[in-house]
């Protein structure tokens, strides 16, 4: 790709808009369609996370209704289908889109770690004796659980608590995982729904009003990213999609590899493989509750790959493909491409081969498992380097990792 | 320190010339300080330097950094970006906040490693603005001793079960101005009352200092400035006459155990990251470290004193290391627009005004064994870390260690053109009174005022040159 090309879509905008009465128009960016079918499988990944999530809420309402353990089992499995497609979903993060951009719900969604001591009050002993301090047990301060409630107490700004979005939810669900015995993750009693007396100021039914405020909420801010994502209505003004796609085709692309690379070197490396790595500490895995952080890294790593081959098969069955980065990145340099194929395919290996519990894997005395961690680490750094040569190759500078540090 | 308000004119120059040419000889520079040429160097930090000028553009890892510091980088990032939580907490490498504190991470006070901020509106609590407190005689190895019912500094926040300290609302008293041209302007000063105060009054002698959060980026720095080119331009009886007094600050060094050269802090108040940061930690997020092992709660905070703890100490040495590596491996932006004439012209008016004189355009990183991205390197930090006294307007009548009320540590301005970009507000000076780069340079006094005055006497064009050259940075 001549270098020319960085510059060249603008200018192309530009002329097409000062010749709207001519016969002939110059012809348009030729990867414009990599990014279209980019924003086809964003909007698709995340319709398919709201229904999933509209299927967790239906199983909250079911456990809700009646407590017990089948409805609690049905309402954690909804749980795990739903981080699925979410999972899939964090390769479209870190260039300030719909998600994380000024404004965006991620903290809201997926902020970690969980306060969750200020959600419910947790077990005694080692764990806290604090009844009546936290949302659940104190009435007075807090009447009615709402998502508004839920969404206030999560507010970013260094004054909240993480109070709302996956975690929460996974902490409802699960309870604490206090390892016992060592493979379980949380075992929350089913009967912790079950609700005796007014349910104004009944410890259990506080705590399926906010598992429902989560779930609410949650779906609410879903629903604004699939918004975001779907192309305008005609004389509608226009959505985050319309401008991606019909802007200037090189940031369309930089943001496409700066969300990959960024995933797999600041947030997969870093933040859920190393800093668990050297801390030792059992519970440092970002789904501590359920002890499904292993699945999370596959299904990240998955997304990753549906955004470099343009390709994503929906739960439905339908796939959503077209013109991807891999053939333009194989146009460019076919080395580079095979590079690119082979360190995607490391990282698939490596993150298969760690083992459920993650909790377990990063023990200070399992040799055997941090050496499966850190393999997924130094694969994913490999990846990241990766994709900054992939960029290269088309021209395309990744000066900055925008999203770094949300 | 009487003001000189007399504008800055042409028959000045030769004075200060010579003052520059002895100080030459003794640093045994060629070129001489009217030099414009290190002002407009595109690289701020050496190889060091990222160019990156969004939102993130202070919170990249240093261009030079190789590829396993590049991966402790990314594992620092994420323990000064995520919130500290209530104890006890499945994330139990995590747990231990509070019980009072002013904020739940370090990235919500220097959010985006940027500057923080005044509250903005009627009810907002303070959250990157921290009051800190003293008494007038110094507690113990000099450092300030705290208010003996709210220590060290005012906590808006609390866990839950523990009555937060109170808050703090500012009233501001509108200051008209006018420069020399007739432009008129409105400064803000601003008045501060103590609010909904849970234990008790504050002590009748209790001073207090308002602070905002200062910029991350570029610390790493100004760590490891050869002590001797600090001193180059020590001056406290102003001895070469040009208005300036600069001076060192001596803080506590409690590793070392003795008194050592004060780099960090508005009144460069600390000797390094680690202490800022185990500061930080103890007395605005309530976390304990090796090197500030206490509890931040004092006799009367019975609440707080009971809390469960997150441990001891609640930030492992681990932790708290890639914490402050991190902040040692961030890099500085990369000069803007440093070739468009009125940034040139901006920089030589800058030498003309004096500012040159305390925001120090250059020095050279000594060699750091263990950081090589930081060692040898020709930074451009537009500070010289010395404590100058700042006029009247600006004291806040607290000592700190050896500076005074009215000194304040010459802050850094490299990265200060992408401020807007990085934290959504231009707020400047120690208190973030200053509502833009004019209003901070309006606010200048004492050791400053002849540079003020040559601000204020400028052309409204030479003005706007001057602030390009600063927007470059």
């Amino acid at each position: 790709m001549p270098s020319s090309m960085r510059i060249a879509a603008p200018a192309i905008l530009v002329s097409l808009y000062m010749c709207a009465g001519c016969t002939r128009q110059p012809p348009d960016d030729p990867r414009r369609p990599v990014v279209e079918t980019y924003a086809a499988i964003v909007l698709a990944t995340y319709e398919d996370t709201l229904t999933a999530t509209r299927a967790l809420d239906q199983a909250v309402d079911d456990l809700l209704a009646h407590p017990s353990e089948q409805t609690l089992q049905v309402a954690r499995e909804r749980w795990r289908a739903a981080r699925v497609p979410y999972g899939y979903s964090e390769a479209f993060r870190f260039y300030a889109g719909p998600i994380d951009g000024a404004g965006g719900p991620e903290p809201q969604i997926n902020g970690w770690p969980l306060d969750e001591n200020h959600i419910d009050a947790v077990q005694l002993d080692t764990y806290n004796a604090a009844p009546g301090r936290n949302i659940i047990g104190n009435p007075q301060d807090f009447p009615a659980i709402t998502p508004e409630l839920v969404a206030a107490q999560n507010e970013a700004g260094g004054e909240k608590n993480i109070a709302s979005g996956w975690h929460a939810i996974e902490f409802l669900l699960w309870g604490q995982d206090r390892n016992d015995p060592p493979d379980s993750a949380g075992q929350r009693p089913y009967t912790d729904f079950v609700a005796h007396g007014d349910p104004a100021t009944d410890v259990a039914a506080r705590r399926g009003q906010y598992l429902k405020a989560a779930t609410t909420l949650l779906i609410r801010d879903l629903e604004g990213l699939v918004s975001a994502w779907t192309p305008a209505a005609k004389g509608a003004p226009p959505t985050y999609r319309s401008k991606l796609v019909g802007g200037d085709v090189y940031t369309g692309l930089k943001h496409m590899l700066t969300g990959m690379a960024a995933l797999s070197e600041v947030e997969m490396a870093g933040e859920r493989m190393n800093v668990p790595l050297l801390s030792g500490d059992q519970e440092e895995e970002q789904s501590c509750f359920s002890d499904t952080t292993a699945d999370d890294l596959r299904v990240n790593s998955q997304g990753i790959e549906h955004v470099y081959y343009a390709r994503y098969t929906r739960p439905s069955g339908e796939v959503v493909t077209g013109p991807s980065l891999a053939d333009l990145v194989k146009k460019a340099d076919p080395r580079v491409a095979e590079e690119m194929e082979a360190r995607l395919t490391r990282t698939r290996e490596t993150l298969t081969a760690i083992r459920n519990p993650y909790d377990r894997e990063i023990l200070p005395d399992n040799k055997d498992g941090r050496a499966r961690v850190q393999a997924g680490v130094d694969a994913l750094h490999a990846q990241a380097l990766s994709f900054g040569r992939a960029a290269n190759s088309m021209q395309i500078f990744l000066s900055d990792l925008e999203g770094l540090g949300d | 320190m009487t003001e000189v308000t007399e504008p800055l004119h042409a028959g000045r120059r030769p004075i200060a010339a010579s003052t520059l040419a002895l100080s030459c000889i003794l640093s045994a520079c060629s070129t001489g300080h009217r030099d414009v040429t290190p002002l407009l160097d595109v690289n701020s930090a050496g190889a060091a330097t990222v160019h990156n000028a969004t939102h993130k553009a202070y919170a990249q890892p240093a261009a030079n950094l190789d590829v396993q510091n590049r991966a402790l980088f990314f594992i620092g990032n994420a323990f000064f970006n995520s919130p500290w939580v209530v104890a006890p907490a499945s994330a139990t490498a995590r747990d231990g906040l509070g019980p009072l504190f002013n904020a739940r991470s370090c990235d919500a006070c220097h959010n985006n490693d940027g500057r923080g901020r005044p509250p903005e509106h009627e009810g907002e609590r303070p959250v990157s603005l921290v009051i800190q407190f003293a008494t007038p005689v110094p507690g113990e190895n000099n450092a300030p001793g705290g208010d003996p019912h709210y220590g060290g500094n005012l906590n808006p926040f609390a866990i839950g079960g523990v009555p937060p300290e109170g808050t703090v609302r500012i009233q501001l008293q509108e200051l008209p101005g006018k420069f020399a041209d007739g432009e008129s302007y409105t400064l803000l000063s601003p008045q501060y009352i103590f609010e909904e105060l849970a234990y008790g009054e504050l002590a009748a002698d209790n001073q207090f200092s308002p602070r905002v959060a200062p910029a991350v980026a570029g610390m790493g720095f100004l760590e490891v400035v050869p002590e001797a080119q600090i001193l180059e331009r020590n001056d406290p009886d102003d001895a070469n006459g040009d208005g300036i007094s600069g001076r060192p600050n001596y803080v506590w060094d409690h590793r070392a155990g003795r008194k050592v050269i004060g780099r960090v802090g508005w009144k460069a108040n600390q000797p390094d990251i680690a202490h800022q940061t185990a500061g930080a930690f103890s007395n605005e997020i309530g976390m304990s470290t090796s090197l500030r092992p206490d509890q931040n709660c004092t006799e009367v905070q019975t609440a707080c004193r009971a809390a469960p703890t997150g441990g001891s100490p609640e930030v492992s040495d681990e932790i708290f290391q890639h914490i402050v590596g991190y902040q040692q491996m961030l890099g500085v932006p990369a000069r803007r627009n440093i070739d468009a004439p009125e940034v040139r012209r901006g920089a030589r008016l800058f030498l003309e005004a004096g500012c040159e004189a305390c925001h120090r355009a250059t020095f050279t990183t000594g060699t750091v064994a263990d950081r090589p991205w930081l060692s040898n390197q020709t930074i451009h930090p537009f500070t010289d870390m010395l404590l100058h006294d700042m006029g009247a307007k600006l004291a806040d009548g607290r000592a700190d260690f050896e500076a005074t009320g009215s000194e304040w540590r010459t802050p850094p301005l490299w990265g200060i053109g992408l401020q807007q970009v990085v934290n959504g507000h231009t707020r400047l000076l120690h208190d973030g009174r200053a509502r833009d780069v004019t209003e901070a340079i309006l606010w200048h006094g004492g050791e400053a005022s002849r540079a003020q005055e040559a601000f204020r006497s400028m052309s409204k064009a030479d003005r706007a040159a001057l602030l390009a050259f600063i927007d470059s940075l």
